[in-house]
C-alpha cells in the first residue's frame, strides 16, 4: 500500500504531474459496484470507462441528465426561422418572380426547405453540442498513459479518479479500488 | 440502449409476477365491479338514446329548433361556373379571398333553391360526423391491438385490454349506422340524386361505383370484416385470461399480418365511401391514409384518457406507470407528426397543381368562418402538439399528457367536422344546441356500451406471457 | 431454432454462441487487418473498371453536352432522374434501420445498422451524380445554391427541384453525421487495436480521443437518440420531396396525392432489398453468421413483404382513383401504363414488387438464403422499373397524339447507370476494408453479459456468497 504513495512523491520530485489513478475491472457488474462504492465514499471527480454504455451507471455515479436537448431545440428554431426568412426575402424582396400565379410569399412552397434547414441545423447542433459537452476532441489525456487503458474500448472496464478530487489519497483510493476488484491499478500522469 | 430490464424497484409498489392472479384477494384488483357499474352504464345508454331522439324529433318537427344556416346541396357548383374560373383566379382563391364572390353567389343561389331541405341534411351531417368520429376511435383501437401483435410488443401488455375492450363495440356501431343508411343517404350523398347524375358527366362516370346498391353491399362488407377481426382479437385475448395458454398469443401474432392487410383495405374504402364521396367530384389518393392517421390519433388519446380515468378511481395505478404513459405519449407525438405530414402532402399538392375539381375542396374550407377552423387545425393540430409534446417531461407528466390527449382528441374531432360539415354548412361554421345533443347522445351510448364490456372481463390481460416484462418495462 | 416451436413467445437471441467482448472486437475487426483476401482484390478491380467506364461517360457527357442522353421530346426526363430516384431510394434503408428501428427498440438492428448506413451514404453519393451532371455544365452548379452573386440572381424557392437540392444535401450530411457519431466508439477500438503507426494515427484522429467515459456516454446516448429522432422525419421528407418533383405538376399519372408516402414506402422497400442482397454476400464471405443470424434475414424479409404490400396498395389505389376521378386523361394515363407500349415495363414492375414478395408469407422461404437473395435482387429490378414506369409512361403520350413518342436510352445513359455501380462498390469495398462493418460497441451492448443486472451475474453472486 505504501508503494503508491512513495511512487507519487518520487514522480513529483521528477517533475511529473500526477493526474489521478485508474483501475481495470473484469466486467460491467464489477464496475457498477465500484462506481457506487466510490460515490458512497464521497468521491465526486471520478469516472468510469467502458466499451459501451452501462445501464444504471448514471444513477450509480449520480450524473445529471444531459442538457443536449436545450442546445438542439434552440438551434432548430433558429434554423427554421432563418430558412423561412431566407426564402421570403429571396422570393419576395431580392428577386420577385411570378410563377404559375402563386403569391410571392407562398408559405406552402417554402415548407420543405424550411423543414430541411430545421433538420440540418439541429443535426449539426446535436453532434457539435455533444462533442463540446464531452470536451472532445481531446487527443492528449492522462488516461492514455495507463499501460492497459487501450483495452477500455473493447474488453475491460475502467474506473479513474482525478487527483483534484478532495477525497483523492494515494493509499485510500488504491485500497478502495483493490477492495472492489480492481486490477492493473496505476497512477496517471498528465501528458506533456 | 440496453433498457429492457428494470434495475431498482423504486416507485413500483409490490412485486408483480404471474403468480398474482392466483391470490383471490389480488385477483379482484383487475375486475371492475360489474354490479355497481351496470346500472350507470345502462342509464348512460338510455340517456344517449333519449338525447339522440330528442335531437331527431326536434330537427324534423320544429324548424326553429337549433340555429340554422347554409344550404343542403349548395356544395355542387354548377360546372359552368367552375370552368369560368381561370387557373390564376383559382390559384389566388386557394390562398386568398379573390375567388369568394363567385363562390358565394353560387352557394347562395343554390341555398334558395334548396329551401327547407337543410334541416334534415343538417341532422344527418351531424349524425354522420358523430358516427364517423366514434367509428374512427374504434378503428384506431383495432389497429393498435393488431400492431402490438404484429410487432410482438412487450411493453404494452399491461394496458392492452383497454383498447381491446373497445373492439366489441363494433356491432353496436354497425347498428348506429342504420339511420344513415335508411334515411340519410339522400340528404348526405349528392350522388344518390338521380336528377343530378343525369346532368353531371363526372357523376355518370362514377356511377358504377357510387350507386346505392353497391354502397350498401360494400358497407355491409366493411362492418362484417371489422366485426370478425375485432371479435377474433377480443375473444382470443379474453380466453387467455382463463387458460393462460401461450398458444393464443402465437395465433394472434400469426394472424396479425393478414389482419393488417384487410384492415388497411377496409379502412381505406370505408373512409372513401363515408367521407370522400360526400363531395363526389373531389378525389385524393392519400385520403385513406389521412383518415387512418387521424383514427390512430383519436384512439391513442382515447387509450390515455381511459387509463387516466381508471387511475383516478384507483385502477391500474402501479401496473401502468410513467414508462407506459411515456411510450403512449411518444406514439401520440409520432402519429401527430405523421398526420401533419399526410395532411400537408394532401393540401400542398392540391394547392400547387390547382386543378379545379380538387382545389374546390380547400377553397370551401378556406373561406367564410371555415377559414378560422382551418387555421385552428393548423395551429392546434400541427404546431402546438409537435412543439410541446416533443419534450420528454411533458410526455412523462400525467397531467400534461392527459391534457394533450384530450386536446388532440378534440382536434381529431374538429378535423372530421371540418371534412364533413362544409358540405352542409357551406358558408359558415354553425354549431347549434341540437348538434350537441346528437354528438353527446352518441358519446353517452358509446361509453355506456364500453363500460358494460369492460366489466365483463379483467381490465388487464392477466395471463399474457409478456405481462411480466411489460410491468418491469423501463424507457432508456 | 427454439422460437419455431408453435407456442414459444420468447424472442430469439440476437447473437448466437456466447462470444466474449474481445472475441467480438477481434471478429468484427478481422476483415480490416492483414492482407486483403483475393476475392476482395478481384471485386475491387472490377468496381474500379466500372468506375473508369463511368469516368469516360461523364467526360463524354460534359464534352458533348446532355444531348448524348436519350431524352428528347416528348420524354424529357429519362435515365438521369430514374437513376437518381432509384439510388436515393436505396439510400433510405440505412437511416431507417438506424433511426426508426432504434426508436422502436428493435435491437436486432445492431447487427446491420453500420453496414446499412454506409450503404446509404454511398447510394446518396451515386444519386447526387445525376442532378449534378444533368445541367451539362457542372462547374456552374453553384447557381442553385442561394449565395449572393454578381448577377443578383436568386434561386426559385417555389420549385420542387430546388427543394431536392436542399433535401438531398441535408440527407447526405445528416446521414454522414449519424454514421460518424455511431462510428466514434468503434474508431476508438480500431485505434486501440491498431499496431502500425499510420493507421493508428488516422484512426486516433477520427476517434477524437474517445475514452468511453460514463459522463460522455450519457451525452452520447442522448445525442444518438435525438439524431434518430430528427433523422426519422428526414427520411420521410427526402423521398417525399422527390415525389413532389412529379406530384406538384398537373400531369396525369404524376399528380396524385398519395405520392409522398408511396415513394417513401417504395424507397424503404428497395433499400431493404439491397441491404439483404449485400448482407447475404457479406455474411457468407466474412462468416459473420453469429451476428447476422437467420432471424435477422427473416425479419428483413418480413419488412420486404410489408413494404411490398404498401407499394401494392399504392399502385392499386392510384389505379382505382384514376378511374374514380372520372377524368378521361387520368384514366387514359393508367390504362396506357398497363396496356400501352410500355406494358412490359409495368408488368415487370408489378410482378417484381408486388407478386414476388408475396412468397415471403411462407416462413421457409423467408429463412432460405438463396431465395431471399434472388428475391431481393428482383425487387431492386422492380423498383428501378417503377421509376421508369412513372416517369416515361406518363410523359410519352401527351394530351395530343401529335406529341406521342417512344423513349429509347443511348449508350451513354446505360454506361452512366452501370458506372454508378462502380462508384458505389468502390466506396463500399473500401469501407469493408477499413472500417468495422458491424457496430462493435452496440453489439456488445445487447449481449446479456453487458447488462450488470442480468441473471447470469446474480448466480455468480450467489455462488460467491456460498463460498464465503
Amino acid at each position: 500500500m505504501e508503494d503508491s504513495k512513495e511512487q507519487i512523491e518520487e514522480s513529483r520530485a521528477e517533475g511529473k504531474i500526477v493526474a489521478g489513478m485508474a483501475a481495470s475491472f473484469e466486467n460491467p457488474k464489477e464496475l457498477l459496484g465500484a462506481a457506487s462504492a466510490f460515490r458512497k465514499a464521497g468521491y465526486q471527480n471520478f469516472d468510469t470507462h467502458s466499451p459501451f454504455p452501462i445501464h444504471g451507471m448514471d444513477k450509480a455515479m449520480d450524473i445529471h441528465d444531459s442538457r443536449l436537448g436545450w442546445i438542439v431545440i434552440t438551434c432548430a428554431i433558429l434554423g427554421g426561422l432563418g430558412g423561412y426568412a431566407l426564402q421570403v426575402w429571396a422570393a419576395a424582396a431580392a428577386y420577385p418572380l411570378l410563377i404559375s400565379g402563386k403569391p410571392y410569399i407562398s408559405t406552402e412552397a417554402f415548407v420543405p426547405i424550411t423543414f430541411e434547414l430545421i433538420i440540418l441545423s439541429s443535426a449539426f447542433s446535436v453532434v457539435i453540442g455533444m462533442f463540446m459537452l464531452n470536451g472532445l476532441p481531446k487527443f492528449s489525456h492522462s488516461l492514455f498513459t495507463h499501460t492497459s487503458f487501450y483495452r477500455a474500448s473493447y474488453d475491460r472496464f475502467f474506473l479513474s479518479v482525478a487527483a483534484e478530487d478532495p477525497q483523492f489519497d494515494a493509499i485510500k483510493t488504491k485500497s478502495l479500488m483493490k477492495a472492489m476488484g480492481g486490477e492493473a491499478i496505476e497512477i496517471l500522469y498528465d501528458q506533456p | 440502449m440496453n433498457a429492457d430490464i428494470k434495475e431498482e424497484k423504486t416507485e413500483k409498489g409490490p412485486e408483480h409476477g404471474l403468480e398474482l392472479e392466483s391470490k383471490a384477494g389480488k385477483r379482484a384488483a383487475y375486475y371492475l365491479d360489474a354490479k355497481k357499474l351496470q346500472k350507470p352504464a345502462l342509464a348512460l345508454i338510455i340517456l344517449g338514446l333519449l338525447l339522440l331522439s330528442t335531437a331527431f324529433l326536434g330537427f324534423f318537427f320544429d324548424e326553429s329548433w337549433g340555429s340554422r344556416g347554409g344550404g343542403g346541396h349548395a356544395i355542387m357548383l354548377p360546372s359552368a361556373e367552375l370552368n369560368s374560373q381561370s387557373p390564376a383566379d383559382a390559384g389566388a382563391g386557394a390562398n386568398g379571398e379573390d375567388a369568394l364572390p363567385v363562390y358565394q353567389a353560387a352557394s347562395s343561389s343554390s341555398q334558395a333553391e334548396m329551401g327547407m331541405a337543410d334541416s334534415k341534411s343538417k341532422f344527418f351531417a351531424v349524425y354522420l360526423f358523430s358516427y364517423v368520429f366514434f367509428m374512427s376511435l374504434t378503428i384506431g383501437c383495432l389497429f393498435f391491438v393488431i400492431l402490438q401483435h404484429l410487432t410482438r410488443s412487450q411493453w404494452s401488455a399491461a394496458l392492452r385490454r383497454i383498447p381491446e375492450s373497445f373492439l366489441p363495440v363494433f356491432p353496436f356501431l354497425a347498428l348506429l349506422s342504420l339511420p344513415i343508411l335508411f334515411f340519410g343517404m339522400s340528404s348526405l350523398y349528392h350522388w344518390t340524386d338521380a336528377a343530378a347524375v343525369e346532368t353531371d358527366v363526372l357523376l355518370q362516370a362514377k356511377a358504377p361505383y357510387l350507386n346505392n346498391t353497391f354502397f350498401y353491399l360494400r358497407f355491409a362488407l366493411y362492418m362484417l370484416f371489422f366485426i370478425l377481426i375485432s371479435r377474433f382479437y377480443y375473444k382470443k385475448s379474453v380466453a387467455q385470461d382463463t387458460d393462460g395458454s401461450h398458444k393464443h398469443t402465437r395465433i394472434m401474432q400469426k394472424a396479425s399480418p393478414l389482419a393488417t392487410l384487410f384492415f388497411a383495405l377496409i379502412t381505406t374504402f370505408f373512409s372513401l365511401d363515408m367521407l370522400m364521396s360526400l363531395d363526389p367530384h373531389w378525389y385524393s389518393t392519400i385520403f385513406g391514409v389521412y383518415f387512418f392517421a387521424g383514427s390512430m390519433l383519436g384512439a391513442l388519446s382515447l387509450i390515455i384518457l381511459v387509463l387516466l380515468v381508471l387511475r383516478v378511481f384507483g385502477w391500474l395505478k402501479q401496473e401502468v406507470n410513467k414508462e407506459h404513459y411515456h411510450d403512449l405519449g411518444k406514439l401520440l407525438f409520432t402519429f401527430n407528426l405523421f398526420w401533419s405530414y399526410i395532411a400537408f402532402s394532401q393540401y400542398m399538392l392540391i394547392w400547387y397543381a390547382n386543378i379545379p375539381e380538387t382545389t374546390l375542396f380547400f377553397i370551401k374550407r378556406l373561406n367564410g368562418s371555415w377559414k378560422e377552423i382551418s387555421i385552428l387545425l393548423l395551429v392546434g393540430h400541427v404546431f402546438i402538439p409537435i412543439l410541446i409534446l416533443v419534450s420528454r417531461n411533458v410526455k412523462r407528466n400525467l397531467g400534461s399528457l392527459g391534457f394533450f390527449a384530450f386536446w388532440i382528441m378534440l382536434m381529431h374531432a374538429l378535423d372530421l367536422y371540418w371534412i364533413i360539415m362544409p358540405n352542409t354548412d357551406v358558408l359558415d361554421v354553425n354549431i347549434g344546441f341540437s348538434d350537441m345533443l346528437v354528438f353527446f347522445g352518441m358519446a353517452a351510448m358509446f361509453f355506456g356500451v364500453y363500460i358494460l364490456i369492460l366489466c365483463r372481463h379483467a381490465i388487464m390481460p392477466i395471463k399474457d406471457p409478456y405481462l411480466k416484462n411489460s410491468l418491469d418495462f423501463e424507457n432508456a | 431454432m427454439s422460437q419455431d416451436t408453435s407456442d414459444s413467445v420468447a424472442l430469439p437471441r440476437l447473437v448466437s454462441g456466447n462470444p466474449s467482448f474481445s472475441d467480438i472486437a477481434r471478429d468484427v475487426t478481422a476483415p480490416t487487418s492483414g492482407t486483403p483476401p483475393s476475392w476482395w482484390v478481384i471485386a475491387f478491380v472490377a468496381a474500379m473498371s466500372l468506375l473508369m467506364l463511368y469516368g469516360v461517360s461523364v467526360v463524354w457527357l460534359v464534352w458533348e453536352g446532355v444531348g448524348v442522353w436519350g431524352v428528347s421530346h416528348p420524354v424529357a426526363w429519362g435515365y438521369g432522374i430514374i437513376n437518381l430516384v432509384w439510388w436515393v431510394g436505396i439510400g433510405h434503408a440505412g437511416t431507417l434501420i438506424s433511426a426508426v428501428l432504434f426508436l422502436c427498440r428493435q435491437r436486432w438492428r445492431t447487427s446491420i445498422n453500420r453496414f446499412a448506413e454506409a450503404m446509404t451514404l454511398f447510394a446518396v453519393v451515386c444519386a447526387l451524380q445525376f442532378p449534378a451532371l444533368h445541367t451539362g455544365r457542372p462547374w456552374v452548379d453553384y447557381f442553385m445554391i442561394p449565395v449572393p452573386n454578381q448577377m443578383l440572381l436568386w434561386p426559385n424557392f417555389r420549385s420542387p427541384l430546388l427543394w431536392d437540392l436542399f433535401a438531398f444535401n441535408t440527407y447526405l450530411l445528416v446521414s454522414l453525421l449519424f454514421w460518424y457519431v455511431g462510428l466514434v466508439p468503434d474508431l476508438a477500438v480500431m485505434r486501440d487495436r491498431a499496431k502500425k503507426g499510420i493507421s493508428k494515427i488516422l484512426y486516433g484522429v477520427f476517434a477524437l480521443g474517445w475514452r468511453g467515459s460514463a459522463r460522455h456516454w450519457i451525452n452520447y446516448e442522448r445525442a444518438y437518440l435525438i439524431l434518430a429522432g430528427i433523422a426519422t422525419p428526414l427520411v420521410l421528407s427526402v423521398h417525399s420531396v422527390v415525389s413532389f418533383d412529379f406530384a406538384v405538376s398537373q400531369l396525369p399519372g404524376w399528380h396524385t396525392t398519395i405520392f409522398p408516402p408511396y415513394f417513401v414506402a417504395g424507397a424503404i422497400f428497395s433499400g431493404f432489398a439491397l441491404v439483404v442482397t449485400l448482407l447475404i454476400i457479406a455474411r457468407e464471405v466474412y462468416g459473420f453468421k453469429q451476428f447476422v443470424t437467420l432471424y435477422h434475414i427473416d425479419t428483413m424479409n418480413k419488412f420486404l413483404l410489408a413494404t411490398g404490400c404498401m407499394v401494392g396498395y399504392a399502385y392499386s389505389i392510384e389505379f382505382f382513383m384514376a378511374w374514380y376521378s372520372g377524368n378521361e386523361f387520368e384514366r387514359f394515363a393508367f390504362v396506357n401504363r398497363a396496356f400501352g407500349p410500355y406494358a412490359w415495363a409495368y408488368w415487370i414492375m408489378f410482378c417484381c414488387n408486388v407478386f414476388v414478395p408475396q412468397l415471403f408469407w411462407i416462413k421457409k422461404l423467408r429463412r432460405n438464403i438463396a431465395v431471399a437473395f434472388v428475391i431481393s435482387i428482383l425487387i431492386n429490378i422492380g423498383m428501378w422499373f417503377e421509376r421508369f414506369v412513372i416517369i416515361v409512361t406518363s410523359l410519352h403520350r401527351d394530351f395530343l397524339p401529335a406529341n406521342w413518342g417512344y423513349y429509347i436510352p443511348t449508350w451513354v445513359d446505360i454506361t452512366m447507370y452501370l458506372g454508378t455501380f462502380g462508384l458505389f462498390f468502390t466506396m463500399f469495398l473500401t469501407f469493408l476494408r477499413f472500417l468495422p462493418m458491424i457496430a462493435i460497441s452496440e453489439i456488445m451492448g445487447i449481449m446479456d453479459k453487458a447488462n450488470p443486472h442480468h441473471a447470469s451475474y446474480k448466480t455468480d453472486e450467489n455462488a460467491t456468497k456460498q463460498n464465503v
